[in-house]
């Protein structure tokens, strides 16, 4: 496998900037970025330190490093250190459409649909995402999300987790609310069914064969990304929701930038949600309002997504983040909600989203802030591996 | 508590009509009893209760959602928020008796689902004064409204504005029999049988009741179902569900009373245009009227007698005894087009029908009390009474003055427009 990622990375870019090594694989001493300013987005900034790589890992992020012999340096003077960033709502790779409607087909699954020899894949290297997570198309609900890397050429290995999460689009329609309800309903029963027979086989073989995806969501096992059409819909979940509240279900909303209306609603009950970076208007105005600082000051936590995964909406991403800087959020907070913040979302904050110890050595290089617009991606690192280096 | 009114009533009304086994519409859920209650007290303002007469320098002090107290002095609970409205008048809120795609998106099923709380309309319905409507779901719906797909779901919604909790009022709120007045004879043949079916329904029914209260049921009898299908028209019978007849001229009138006076139920005609030549009818069948009383229709100059529209209608309809609502052309906000002809000015609709003779009390009643009854929910909302919903607005001036703009406006308690504060309304200096 990663004799043909050398192969494919030899075509994609020929060559890294003249730093020893050939690039690429990781070598089996490591890899050392050095003199570079890390923003580590958990724990501060270095202005200039060393982040250490052992195989797939970050094995140490500091300002005094002690770098073995043997390993690769790159000399990383005058470039800036980013984690690489986390796009929680993705269909790259996937066939074209969402699908709709308000059925429900939680059996969906985005990693049956994701095309591991789509040219998206490497596309989107140069933008500086390094995981994904796949929605599946379906109606209300979708089915099962699966979170990727756009590394390895064949689903098994890019693939991190199949089924990472459970995908559901509210409407404001009867048709939509009775869907949800009825799915979580089946969930129940189960779960009530199971309780009664611990052991053995499945205590109601007659149990709506849909409903695993939906049972793992009941038992807080996966979380589940809501789509709402705007603060209405949102509404309209907690109403069908607070009749289930004896679950503890974790719910990732992905909403509009009109969310912010239902602000103070997503921080008293401390929401995640995830939005594009995009100002807003006051209707009928030309004011601007900017949804994910309301949204953090009235408690709820945020993450951003791109809104695509290829073209201007992907590479225009970090400057409209910094836009959202410009009007009113905190750096701090915008630097969470492209990393560590939808890492968490996914339940892979443990292993994503941070420049720490311990964590993959998902890397990104630039050579300048990257919430600057003069900044470039320089170079990517996914797993310890070099995918990209920049034009 | 109501010695301390100083009523004093603009008009009389005679008694309305009464509905054959009206209930009172279900009461909200009421949040947990461990809450603390929040008192509200509105001073110093001319409460216009609408039912009881106008309360100069009056107190109206506010229980959770509901009006705890009206009197010329309340004793106020600790804690109470007082607003000084001095000078102002305090006015039931205003009941939209027809209502497009307001505060709903558009979508098929029941309006509960379908809410949108967050709608810029429910904003500005509120900065009309506007706290109730009647809407029915289908058509375009969004900001202009549109026209309702026959059948569509209706509810009496409240302009809850940010929250679904106390929104639906009544849900299904009416039902229409479009297709009487507009359908094919084969329509009207079926919506008639229907009726029949109901009506032997309802006896079977009665006769049921009557034999299991004389003990002479037969063993393990049960009692008798209707099709679902006619299970619309035993409500009707019943007086559960309000039928309305879209019956703009005098031939659509008379084609709805024919059927209201043949099986005997609360109907109401709406956007009636020529009920000033059929008044003695529509009383005797007590059949409702909803109208915009300053739109204009030619006479017919083919039909012998009255037609056409005038402004008088809803004077010579007061005469005869018949109840109606009036409401604007737009029956929704629109952003576009010509001002005041949309919910952002309901008095003054009510204002052109003073025009056309009406008395001022009566005229209130169809922006409120009257329009409340009509959709149903009038023991909950359209006056200011002890015990009913805290529905309010407060007016910088008389509530026909075509200078007078809506200061602030409560729902279900809570206040959720207030001029002073609003993007489209606080630039404006009114010299009040």
């Amino acid at each position: 496998m990663r004799l043909l990622l050398l192969l494919v990375l030899e075509l994609v870019s020929p060559a890294g900037p003249g730093d020893g090594g050939g690039p690429g694989a990781p070598q089996e001493d490591g890899l050392a970025l050095t003199h570079v300013r890390i923003l580590t987005v958990t724990k501060g900034e270095i202005e200039s330190g060393t982040i250490l790589v052992r195989g797939e890992k970050i094995a140490e992020v500091g300002k005094e490093v002690k770098i073995p012999t043997g390993c690769r340096v790159i000399d990383g003077k005058g470039l800036v250190a980013l984690p690489g960033m986390v796009n929680a709502v993705s269909r790259i790779g996937a066939s074209d459409g969402a699908g709709g409607g308000t059925g429900s087909t939680p059996m969906n699954a985005a990693y049956d649909e994701i095309n591991p020899a789509s040219d998206a894949f490497t596309q989107a290297l140069r933008t500086g995402v390094t995981t994904y997570g796949v929605h599946p198309a379906g109606g209300t609900v979708a089915g099962q999300g699966a979170v990727l890397k756009p590394v390895g050429f064949q689903k098994e290995t890019m693939v991190i987790d199949r089924s990472a999460f459970l995908r559901i689009t509210l409407q404001a329609s009867t048709a939509s609310k009775d869907a949800l309800r009825q799915a979580i309903e089946g969930a129940k029963r189960q779960i009530e069914a199971e309780k009664k027979n611990p052991k053995g086989a499945p205590a109601n073989p007659k149990a709506d064969e849909k409903a695993p995806p939906v049972v793992r969501f009941l038992r807080g096992e996966i979380p589940a990304f809501v789509n709402v059409g705007g603060p209405a819909e949102l509404l309209h979940f907690f109403q069908v929701m607070d009749a289930f509240a004896e679950f503890k279900t974790s719910v990732v909303f992905v909403a509009p930038a009109d969310i912010y209306k239902a602000a103070d609603e997503l921080g008293r009950r401390k929401a995640s949600v995830i939005l594009r970076p995009d100002l807003t208007f006051l209707p009928f105005t030309r004011d601007r309002v900017n949804p994910a600082a309301e949204l953090a000051r009235a408690g709820a936590s945020v993450a951003f997504g791109p809104g695509a995964d290829l073209g201007d909406l992907a590479e225009s991403y970090l400057f409209r983040v910094a836009e959202m800087v410009k009007f009113g959020l905190p750096r701090e907070a915008a630097l969470r909600a492209i990393s560590i913040a939808p890492a968490e979302m996914l339940g892979l904050g443990k292993r994503l989203g941070s420049l720490e110890a311990g964590k993959d050595a998902d890397v990104l290089l630039f050579d300048g802030d990257p919430l600057s617009a003069p900044a470039r991606l320089r170079r990517v690192f996914i797993g310890g591996l070099e995918v990209f280096s920049g034009e | 508590m109501m010695r301390f009114l100083i009523a004093v009533l603009l008009a009389l009304v005679q008694d309305p009509p009464k509905e054959p086994g009206k209930e009172p519409p279900k009461e909200a859920p009421k949040p947990a009893e461990t809450k603390k209650a929040v008192y509200t007290a509105l001073l110093g303002g001319d409460v216009y209760t609408v039912t009881k007469g106008v309360l100069k320098n009056g107190t109206v002090l506010l229980k959770d959602d509901k009006i705890h107290r009206v009197g010329a002095s309340v004793d106020l609970p600790e804690g109470t928020t007082r607003i000084d409205v001095t000078g102002k008048r305090v006015l039931p809120g205003f009941v939209a008796v027809n209502a497009r795609g307001l505060a709903v998106h558009p979508a098929s099923g029941k309006v509960a689902d379908a809410l949108d709380p967050f709608s810029e309309s429910v904003k500005l319905a509120l900065a009309g004064g506007v706290t109730s409507a009647h809407v029915e779901l289908g058509g375009g719906g969004g900001f202009f409204g549109g026209a309702p797909a026959s059948g569509g779901g209706s509810a009496v919604v409240k302009m809850t504005y940010g929250t679904l909790e106390g929104m639906v009022l009544l849900e299904p709120a009416s039902g229409s029999l479009g297709a009487w007045i507009t359908g094919g004879p084969s329509d009207r043949f079926e919506i008639r049988e229907n009726f029949q079916k109901a009506r032997e329904h309802v006896e079977k029914e009665r006769d049921f009741d009557r034999r299991r209260a004389e003990n002479r049921l037969k063993p393990n009898e049960a009692p008798p179902r209707a099709l679902p299908a006619i299970d619309p028209y035993v409500k009707y019978l019943k007086g559960e569900q309000i039928a309305r007849f879209p019956s703009g001229d005098a031939d659509q009138i008379k084609r709805a009373l024919e059927l209201v006076n043949d099986f005997k139920f609360k109907a109401v005609l709406t956007n009636v245009v020529e009920g000033w030549t059929l008044p003695e009818e529509i009383g005797r069948a007590r059949a409702y009227c909803t109208m915009t009383v300053r739109t204009k229709v030619h006479a017919d100059r083919d039909r012998s007698g009255p037609s056409g529209s005038s402004i008088e209608q809803a004077a010579i309809l007061r005469k005869s005894g018949v109840k109606f609502g009036i409401i604007s052309i737009t029956q929704n906000v629109s952003t576009g087009g010509v001002a005041g002809r949309d919910l952002l000015n309901l008095p003054l609709e009510a204002a052109f029908a003073i025009r056309g003779g009406l008395d001022e009390q009566t005229a209130l009643e169809s922006i409120t009390i009257t329009a409340a009854e009509i959709c149903g929910v009038d023991t909950r909302v359209g006056s200011i009474e002890e015990g009913k919903d805290a529905d309010l607005v407060v007016l910088d001036g008389d509530p026909f003055d075509y200078r007078t703009f809506v200061d602030l406006t409560f729902v279900n308690g809570k206040l959720l427009y207030d001029k002073a504060k609003s993007p489209y309304f606080s630039h404006l200096k009114t010299g009040k």
